[in-house]
C-alpha cells in the first residue's frame, strides 16, 4: 500500500501528464513571450528560423509540452542575413553568409505570435510601438498593437518578460553613453517597465522575469585589449616592459577602456596603433572606445535598471531570473557543465554568437534552464533541456566528426568583424531615440 | 594568453578534476586482506588470529604461535552503470565502467621471539582504485575522467607483546607506497560548429610516494569465550610529483590540429599532487561457544581528511587546480559468524554495511562513491601445519543520485555492484 505521501506525488505526476507544465501556480497553455532580441532568439547578428527555433521562449514551451506555440519564423539566411565565421586563419573574420535576406514565413497567423519579442525592442517600445516603417517591428507586430497589447489580447496563462536590454545596450555597441541617446534614462525605464508589469499582471498570468546582464561584459566589448597585441601570438606587445596603449580619440587608451570589436577592421588598418609599432599613430574614433567614464554611466544605468526591476516585480509578486549574475559568472569563474567550461570569451567560450553580443544555440539553452529553475521554483514542473545534445557531447558519431571540422583554432589575437557585420548589428538594434 | 583562448586555457585547467576513484569501495579503501576476515565480513579486530592481523590488529600477532605464513590474493571485479538526468548529460544518457578483474594481493609472515614477543611484516593494500569508463570516444564524462588508477601496497613491519596471558598489545609502522594515474579528455567549443570536440587527451602519471605511517593495537582475551579489539591505522600523506602529457586528437584536419598543438602544453608538464589517506579505528568483540565463533564491529574512517584535491602544474601555474571534495568521515559495520565443522573444516558468512564517504556534490565519473552492502562467504580447510581460506563477497549498492546538485553539473544516477573472491594460503612451523 502507498503511503499518504506518495499518493500525493503520484497524483502530482499523473496530473502534470494531463496538464502540460502544471505546477502548483504555473498553467504554460498560453505562453507568452515579451522581451527583445535575445527572448526572439536573434543569434550573430540575425533573426533566422534555425535559432529561433532554439530561442529561450522556444525551448521553454517545448519542455512545458506546449502545442502552438507560435513565433515569428524567418527563412534563411535571416533577417539580416546571419553572421558566420568565414575562417580563423590569420585571423578570424566574421561576416555575413549572404548578401540577401531571409522572408518572413508566418505572416498569415491570424492573432498574435507567442513570441512577440522584436529585436533591437526597448521598454519603451514593448509598452507604446506598433510599427518602425518594414522594420522587424513590422514584421512581428504586424499592426496588431504594440507588443504589451498583443501579449494581453492573447490572454495569457504564463508569461516570460525579458525587456530592457536596449535601454543599455547601445551605448555599448556604438562606444558613447549618452542619455536620452543610446541610454533610455533610469527613471523612464522605471515608470515604463511599471507599466508592462501592471499590464500584464492584470491578465492574471503567471508571469517570470528576467534582469539585464551588465553590457560591458559581453565579447563584444571584452575581446579587443586597450593595448596592442602580438597578432601571431594574442601577447601584448611590450616596449621596456610595458604594454603599449592603443591611441583613443583622447590619447592612450587606460587599461581600463574597452574597445569594441567594430575597431578590428581598423586595427587591421594600423588606426589605433602607434606609429613606433608600425601603426598609422592615428586615433581610434570614439565609437569604437568605451572610456572608464562611459563604462561607469553605462554600468550605472544597468544596476538602477535592475533595481527598478526588482522593486516592481517584488511588489507584484514576481520572480526574477538574475542574468546579471549568471554573465557575471561566465565571465569570472566560468561554469562547467560536465567538464566544459563556459564563459564569456568570443568563439571559444561556447555561449556567445558570432555577433559578440547575443548568445548562441548553448548560451540561449543554459538560460532556458535557468528560466525553468526559476518557474520550478514557484510551483512549475518543467524539465530542464537536455544540455548534452545542445552542446553535441552525446551527438551521434556522425555529429561528432562534423563537429571536428575545425578549420583553425581559437586563439589567434586578431578579429575581423567586418563593417558588413557592424552595420547589420546596427540596423537590427536602432538607438533608444529614434522616432516611430 | 588572449582573451579567446582564456576558454580553452580554463578547459584544460579543469583537466585534473581528479582524484581516486573506487571502483568498489565506499571511499578508496580496501578491507580484503585475508580471506578468514573476509568470511566474517571483515569483522576480525577481537580474533585476529592468523597474521593478517598486521592488517587487521596487530596485537593479535602476540598470539601467533611459531612461525606463520599467510599469503593470498582477492579477484575483485566490480561493475557500475550510469544513468545521466537533465539537463547534463541528459536523461538518455547511459554508461558503463569498464574495470576488469582487479587483484590486490597480500602476504604476511609472523615470528615468535620469546612466549610473549612476536614480530611480523606484512604487504598489504589499505587503499586503491580503478574506474576507467567504457567506449571513451563517446563516454559523457570523458572531460570529467576517463580513467582513474590509485595504486599502492603497504610495507607493515609489526611487533607484538603480550602484557598478561590474556592481553596483547602490539604496532607497526606503515610504509606506504603509491601512485596515481589519470586520464581525461580535454574540450574545446569548435569555433565553426559552435558544439564541443575533443582537443586532446591528457594522462598523468605519478612517480611511486613512499610515505610512513603507523598503527596500534590491543586485544584482551577477556574469558575464554570474549575477546574484545581495538585498532587504529593513522592517516597517511603522500606527495606526488609527476607528469603530464597533453595528447592533441586528431580532428582531420591539418591547421586545426597544428592550431591545436600550438595551444597545448607541449611535452611532459611536471606536475605535483597530493592524497591524505584517512585514519582508520576499529574495535570489535568476538564471543567463542563450543563451535560457534561471532565477532562484531565498527570501523570509523577519517575520511574528513579529503576535503580537496590540489593538482598543480611547476611550469603551468594557470593550469593548476584544486577541487573540493568535501570527505565525510564515515561508519561501518561489521558482523560474522563461524562454524567449525571438526578440525579440518570451518565455514563462515557475514554482513556488512560500508557508509559512502562522499556528499552528492562529489560523486563524478572520477569518484562514483556511494553506501555498499557487504555479504560475505567463507570457508577454512586445515591439513596439518597447512591451510586454505577462501572468501567471497557480494557488494551491493542502493543506487547513488547526484540529486542534481554536482559540481560540474554531472548527474544522474550511478549503480554499482561487485564480486570479490579471496583465497589465501596459511603455513605454520
Amino acid at each position: 500500500m502507498m503511503r499518504p505521501r506518495f499518493v500525493a506525488l503520484a497524483a502530482t505526476l499523473a496530473l502534470s501528464a494531463l496538464v502540460p507544465g502544471a505546477g502548483a501556480q504555473t498553467n504554460f497553455t498560453t505562453y507568452v513571450s515579451v522581451g527583445d532580441s535575445l527572448a526572439a532568439g536573434f543569434e550573430s547578428g540575425s533573426l533566422v528560423e534555425t535559432h529561433q527555433n532554439r530561442s529561450v521562449p522556444a525551448l521553454i514551451a517545448r519542455q512545458a509540452g506546449v502545442q502552438g506555440f507560435q513565433q515569428p519564423l524567418i527563412s534563411e539566411p535571416g533577417i539580416p542575413a546571419e553572421l558566420t565565421l568565414v575562417s580563423l586563419v590569420p585571423v578570424p573574420v566574421v561576416a555575413p553568409k549572404s548578401a540577401s535576406t531571409g522572408a518572413p514565413k508566418n505572416l498569415g497567423l491570424t492573432r498574435p505570435y507567442n513570441n512577440l519579442a522584436v529585436p533591437g525592442a526597448t521598454s519603451v517600445d514593448a509598452l507604446t510601438r506598433t510599427t518602425d516603417q518594414g522594420g522587424l517591428h513590422d514584421i512581428i507586430l504586424r499592426g496588431l498593437g504594440t507588443q504589451v497589447q498583443q501579449a494581453v489580447a492573447l490572454h495569457p496563462t504564463a508569461v516570460t518578460l525579458w525587456i530592457g536590454n536596449n535601454d543599455v545596450l547601445g551605448a555599448a555597441l556604438r562606444g558613447r553613453a549618452i542619455d536620452g541617446l543610446t541610454l533610455t534614462p533610469t527613471a523612464t525605464f522605471r515608470a515604463v517597465y511599471g507599466q508592462i508589469v501592471s499590464a500584464l499582471k492584470a491578465t492574471g498570468a503567471f508571469i517570470v522575469a528576467a534582469n539585464l546582464p551588465d553590457v560591458t561584459s559581453i565579447p563584444f566589448v571584452t575581446t579587443i585589449k586597450p593595448y596592442v597585441q602580438n597578432p601571431a601570438t594574442g601577447a601584448p606587445v611590450l616596449v621596456g616592459g610595458n604594454r603599449v596603449p592603443l591611441i583613443g580619440p583622447s590619447g592612450p587608451l587606460p587599461s581600463t577602456a574597452l574597445v569594441t570589436l567594430a575597431a578590428s577592421t581598423l586595427l587591421a588598418q594600423g588606426i589605433g596603433i602607434p606609429s613606433a609599432l608600425g601603426g598609422r599613430g592615428t586615433a581610434l574614433p570614439d565609437e569604437v572606445v568605451l572610456d572608464p567614464t562611459e563604462i561607469a554611466t553605462i554600468q550605472d544605468h544597468v544596476d538602477q535598471d535592475n533595481q527598478a526591476i526588482k522593486d516592481i516585480c517584488a511588489a507584484a509578486q514576481i520572480p526574477v531570473l538574475d542574468v546579471h549574475g549568471l554573465l557575471r559568472e561566465l565571465g569570472t569563474t566560468g561554469r562547467s557543465i560536465g567538464g566544459i567550461l563556459l564563459t564569456n570569451s568570443f568563439l571559444s567560450g561556447g555561449v556567445f554568437s558570432y555577433d559578440g553580443v547575443h548568445l548562441n544555440d548553448i548560451g540561449y539553452a543554459v538560460v532556458a534552464n535557468e528560466f525553468i529553475r526559476v518557474i520550478n521554483g514557484a510551483g512549475g514542473n518543467l524539465p530542464p533541456v537536455d544540455l548534452g545534445a545542445v552542446l553535441g557531447v552525446t551527438a551521434s558519431s556522425a555529429d561528432q566528426a562534423r563537429a571536428s571540422a575545425w578549420r583553425a583554432g581559437a586563439g589567434a589575437s586578431a578579429f575581423v568583424f567586418t563593417p558588413e557585420a557592424y552595420a547589420n548589428l546596427l540596423a537590427a538594434l536602432p538607438t533608444v531615440d529614434r522616432r516611430p | 594568453m588572449p582573451k579567446c583562448c582564456r576558454g580553452l586555457a580554463a578547459a584544460l585547467a579543469s583537466v585534473f578534476i581528479l582524484g581516486p576513484a573506487p571502483a568498489r569501495a565506499a571511499g578508496f579503501a580496501i578491507f580484503e586482506q585475508g580471506a578468514r576476515g573476509m568470511g566474517f565480513a571483515g569483522a576480525f579486530t577481537a580474533q585476529a588470529n592468523d597474521p593478517s592481523a598486521i592488517f587487521h590488529n596487530a596485537a593479535g600477532i602476540a598470539f601467533l604461535k611459531g612461525k606463520q605464513i599467510y599469503l593470498g590474493g582477492t579477484l575483485i571485479h566490480p561493475s557500475s552503470t550510469f544513468t545521466g538526468a537533465d539537463p547534463f548529460p541528459g536523461a538518455a544518457v547511459t554508461e558503463k565502467a569498464d574495470v576488469g578483474l582487479l587483484t590486490p594481493p597480500a602476504a604476511y609472515y609472523t615470528q615468535q621471539f620469546t612466549e610473549r614477543l612476536v614480530f611480523g611484516i606484512g604487504l598489504h593494500t589499505p587503499f586503491g582504485l580503478t574506474t576507467q569508463w567504457a567506449n571513451p570516444d563517446t563516454f559523457s564524462g570523458r572531460f570529467l575522467s576517463e580513467k582513474a588508477v590509485l595504486k599502492g601496497f603497504s610495507l607493515n613491519p609489526t611487533v607484538a607483546y603480550k602484557l598478561a596471558d590474556r592481553f596483547a598489545v602490539g604496532g607497526g609502522v606503515d610504509v606506504r607506497f603509491s601512485s596515481v594515474s589519470l586520464e581525461r579528455r580535454v574540450p574545446v567549443i569548435n569555433p565553426f560548429t559552435q558544439k564541443v570536440t575533443d582537443a586532446a587527451s591528457v594522462t598523468l602519471d605519478s612517480n611511486t610516494d613512499v610515505a610512513v605511517g603507523f598503527n596500534v593495537g590491543a586485544l584482551a582475551k577477556i574469558t575464554d569465550s570474549l575477546s574484545a579489539g581495538v585498532h587504529y591505522r593513522h592517516k597517511v600523506q603522500a606527495n606526488y610529483t609527476g607528469g603530464a602529457a597533453f595528447t592533441p586528437r586528431p580532428t582531420g584536419n591539418a591547421q586545426l590540429d597544428a592550431r591545436l598543438a600550438a595551444l597545448l602544453p607541449s611535452g611532459r608538464q611536471p606536475v605535483t599532487t597530493a592524497i591524505e589517506f584517512p585514519a582508520l579505528a576499529s574495535g570489535g568483540v568476538a564471543w567463542i561457544n563450543g563451535d560457534w565463533t561471532f565477532e562484531a564491529d565498527v570501523d570509523w574512517y577519517q575520511w574528513s581528511t579529503f576535503r580537496r584535491l590540489t593538482i598543480s602544474f611547476t611550469d603551468h601555474p594557470e593550469l593548476s587546480e584544486n577541487v573540493v571534495e568535501d570527505y565525510k568521515d564515515t561508519w561501518q559495520y561489521r558482523m560474522g559468524l563461524e562454524r567449525r565443522l571438526g578440525e579440518q573444516f570451518a565455514v563462515r558468512g557475514g554482513y556488512f554495511f560500508d557508509q559512502s564517504p562522499a556528499p552528492a556534490e562529489s560523486v563524478s565519473p572520477l569518484l562514483p562513491d556511494a553506501d555498499r552492502n557487504g555479504f560475505a562467504l567463507g570457508g577454512t580447510w586445515k591439513a596439518g601445519h597447512f591451510h586454505a581460506d577462501a572468501a567471497a563477497w557480494f557488494l551491493l549498492s542502493p543506487a547513488r543520485s547526484t540529486d542534481g546538485v554536482q559540481r560540474d553539473q554531472y548527474n544522474g544516477t550511478y549503480k554499482s555492484h561487485a564480486v570479490t573472491l579471496g583465497i589465501f594460503l596459511g603455513y605454520s612451523f
